[in-house]
């Protein structure tokens, strides 16, 4: 099925935000308007071209949802070709290009919110004084979502990965070289973000070398079918088999945000707000989630049940704090924890499919959200308090209609793209309470369900006290609209939370009566939670404080996150800092101390010895003589 | 006379010499001074030659090219002392101490 002019075209999507990174690089700053149209009009072509790939692929029709093409065989290309290799009968490494039926909605997605964040900032941006490598961090960051989408191996993706680290550590803390007001907690925030998804990035790599070890190969579709080779041999899975799954799922622990590790992910809104949607909704974040779908074949039922519960966890934790957020930004970057929790559950209950299917939906509603929330804050002046904010919806009519279009989606109402992947999402769990037994099986649904309503509540609550009531500050009283070009992309996302659901190929299937269960669960949390919210916030029917008093510790619990931020300062940073203190007074007292000494020793004895030199020939002829009769005399006993 | 009495003597030039170089204050003694060492090296040359079984005149022709070397020595010696004059309007060996830290 693929022909010739397929991978060019499918290499091309990546290459044209990398070719465009390079540029802006090496001569954007000499550019006209900084180049900022260089990445943008870069990503545009992707977009198309990802779009161009995702028709024809439509055109298989009903084959769409199983079709692969992959440059396996004479156009993939073989790597690490060692003699060592040839004669002990191992693999070379080979690595090449896939596209199949989750690959192809997946990749126009990110390509085409990454061109809108592209768009998005070019107002939203205007003025920066870093706007040229502003640009280039985007592009960078597109490139690397987008090349490990179409990887068809686990090293790849795990190299792609990094790539986006290192983009996120850049962009995260993009203000903090701002050249008028720098700001320090910037740099903290990535900073943290950096160290915190590293923690899970040397658990993968040790996985890769242990899968790597085993088979052989770190192709996906090569491991797909090794692994239930190995378990029949076996008759079972092996223990580093298990480890292996457990060490990939712990390095999208790290970059998906999951419980404990998710604490880097609401710090990384210091970033500027086009970044957020940039790492919250399509690339960054869904890479774990696509990490794990991807892995699912090597992932033994004891992994997946470790998943499905730490991911269901997550979107309950998450939620709760989400519920007790003042700041815009934060609500939304709670949103995200517990959505990722979604998703990841959704893979340890045994659909990646559906996983998937929510990184896509999620992908376009969540970067709407981010974008509408850059909107909110660019036209109030950077004000991003809830409490300062309301009234916007008459000031705001096209962010507010995007923003609840995507609101609604995120919060499950039916028919709204996010309603059908929450809903498959949910079903499955339901199917994999049905099958097992206990417990274990019982608790990613119950706390799927419980964060479902809360979903629907944060999110209302953060939507009204936004843009319903009456403004609550000067900013907000003085919002306009925001121009054309950061308008243009909350539209299309509001259109994408709306139809998203419908460019997705391979729907997910779970049983019928577990999808009753599901279709049940989500509308009447849906309800629940509108209900809530409206009482709440916009009819004041019900006082949220006194509401959050008679939670009494837990809401303060909430509010602390938990102290899981707290934990890790305590366990984590205070003995870090503290070695370094040491460090730090070793290096200056000991290391610093010998070479100082050895310095002030050498200066001392010269400043005695000058003194020697003072230019009277008698006086060295002395000396000389002196030193002569030493001599002799040394001589002389060591004779005798 | 035995060799103990041509080293005796030699000795007593040589410490002679050495006082005088290190001790006196004019550039002139000094020289004067540093002739009398070389010339106790020589009296030792041709003494032990002398009293040397084996005979011949090694010694000897040693003493004669020390000698000679000591000619030129004393006339560069000189010409420095004729510049150090000119230069310092002093030939006392404490005024000439710029070459110093």
């Amino acid at each position: 099925m693929p022909s010739a002019d397929f991978f060019p075209l499918l290499l091309a999507v990546p290459l044209l935000p990398l070719g465009a990174w390079l540029l802006q690089v090496l001569v954007g700053e000499k550019l006209p308007r900084g180049g900022d149209w260089l990445p943008t009009g870069a990503m545009l072509g992707a977009f198309g071209i990802a779009i161009a790939l995702y028709l024809r692929a439509q055109g298989l029709g009903e084959e769409a949802e199983y079709f692969v093409w992959s440059s396996e065989g004479e156009q993939g290309w073989k790597w690490f070709v060692s003699s060592e290799a040839l004669t002990s009968g191992l693999a070379a490494f080979r690595a090449g290009l896939w596209y199949d039926g989750l690959t192809a909605p997946l990749l126009a997605m990110v390509a085409g919110v990454s061109f809108l964040v592209h768009l998005f900032s070019t107002g939203y941006m205007r003025g920066n004084s870093r706007y040229t490598a502003y640009f280039a961090g985007l592009a960078l960051f597109s490139f690397a979502m987008l090349a490990m989408l179409v990887s068809d191996n686990l090293l790849f993706v795990f190299m792609f990965w990094e790539v986006m680290g290192l983009c996120s550590f850049l962009l995260i803390g993009h203000d903090s070289l701002d050249r008028d007001k720098p700001r320090t907690r910037a740099a903290a925030a990535s900073v943290k973000a950096f160290l915190t998804t590293r923690v899970g990035d040397v658990a993968l790599l040790v996985g890769l070398a242990i899968l790597w070890n085993g088979f052989g190969t770190l192709q996906f579709h090569e491991l797909a079918v090794a692994v239930p080779d190995m378990i029949e041999r076996h008759e079972g899975w092996p223990n580093w088999l298990e480890t292996a799954g457990l060490l990939i799922f712990l390095g999208a622990v790290g970059k998906s945000a999951q419980f404990p590790l998710h604490v880097w992910l609401p710090d990384a809104m210091e970033g500027p707000t086009p970044v957020s949607a940039m790492i919250h909704a399509a690339t960054m974040v869904a890479a774990g989630v696509y990490l794990v779908a991807r892995s699912f074949p090597v992932l033994a039922p004891g992994v997946l049940a470790v998943i499905a519960v730490l991911g269901a966890f997550t979107a309950f934790f998450a939620a709760t704090i989400a519920l007790t957020q003042d700041d815009l930004k934060k609500v939304l970057a709670y949103s995200t924890i517990s959505q990722l929790g979604y998703m990841i559950s959704a893979v340890g209950v045994g659909s990646p499919d559906g996983a998937l299917f929510h990184v896509f939906t999620h992908g376009l509603f969540k970067a709407g959200l981010f974008l509408g929330a850059g909107a909110v804050i660019y036209a109030c002046h950077h004000e991003q308090d809830l409490r300062k904010l309301g009234g916007l919806r008459k000031r705001m009519p096209v962010t507010y209609a995007s923003m609840l279009l995507c609101t609604a989606a995120i919060a499950g109402v039916p028919f709204l793209s996010g309603f059908y992947s929450k809903d498959a999402i949910l079903a499955f769990a339901a199917e994999g309470w049905e099958a097992g037994a206990g417990m274990a099986a019982m608790l990613p649904l119950v706390l799927l369900g419980l964060a479902a309503p809360l979903t629907a509540l944060y999110m209302f609550r953060m939507f009204l006290l936004a843009f319903s009531g009456e403004p609550r500050s000067e900013h907000a009283r003085e919002a306009k609209e925001v121009p054309l070009p950061m308008s243009l992309p909350l539209v299309l996302l509001g259109l994408g939370a709306v139809f998203g659901a419908m460019l997705w190929f391979a729907k997910p299937s779970p049983s019928d009566a577990a999808h009753e269960i599901a279709t049940i669960l989500a509308s009447v949390s849906l309800v629940l939670g509108l209900v809530a919210a409206l009482l709440f916030f916009q009819f004041r029917k019900l006082d949220a404080s006194k509401a959050a008093a008679a939670l009494g510790p837990w809401s303060r619990a909430a509010r602390d996150l938990y102290g899981v931020d707290g934990f890790f300062h305590a366990i984590a940073v205070l003995p870090v800092r503290v070695l370094g203190r040491v460090a730090s007074s070793f290096d200056r007292v000991i290391v610093d101390g010998a070479v100082h000494g050895l310095g002030g020793l050498a200066l001392r004895c010269g400043e005695r010895l000058r003194q020697l030199q003072s230019g009277r020939i008698q006086r060295y002829l002395y000396l000389t003589y002196a030193g002569l009769l030493a001599l002799t005399l040394f001589a002389l006993w060591r004779v005798s | 006379m035995g060799l103990g009495a041509y080293l005796f003597v030699s000795l007593l030039l040589f410490l002679l010499g050495l006082v005088m170089a290190a001790a006196r204050r004019s550039l002139i003694y000094v020289l004067i001074g540093l002739e009398l060492i070389l010339n106790a090296a020589n009296l030792n040359l041709v003494a032990f030659q002398r009293f040397h079984p084996g005979g011949g005149l090694d010694g000897q022709i040693g003493a004669i090219f020390v000698i000679i070397l000591a000619a030129a020595e004393a006339a560069i010696a000189l010409a420095i002392v004729l510049n150090v004059y000119s230069r310092f309007a002093s030939i006392r060996p404490d005024d000439m101490h710029t070459l110093r830290d």
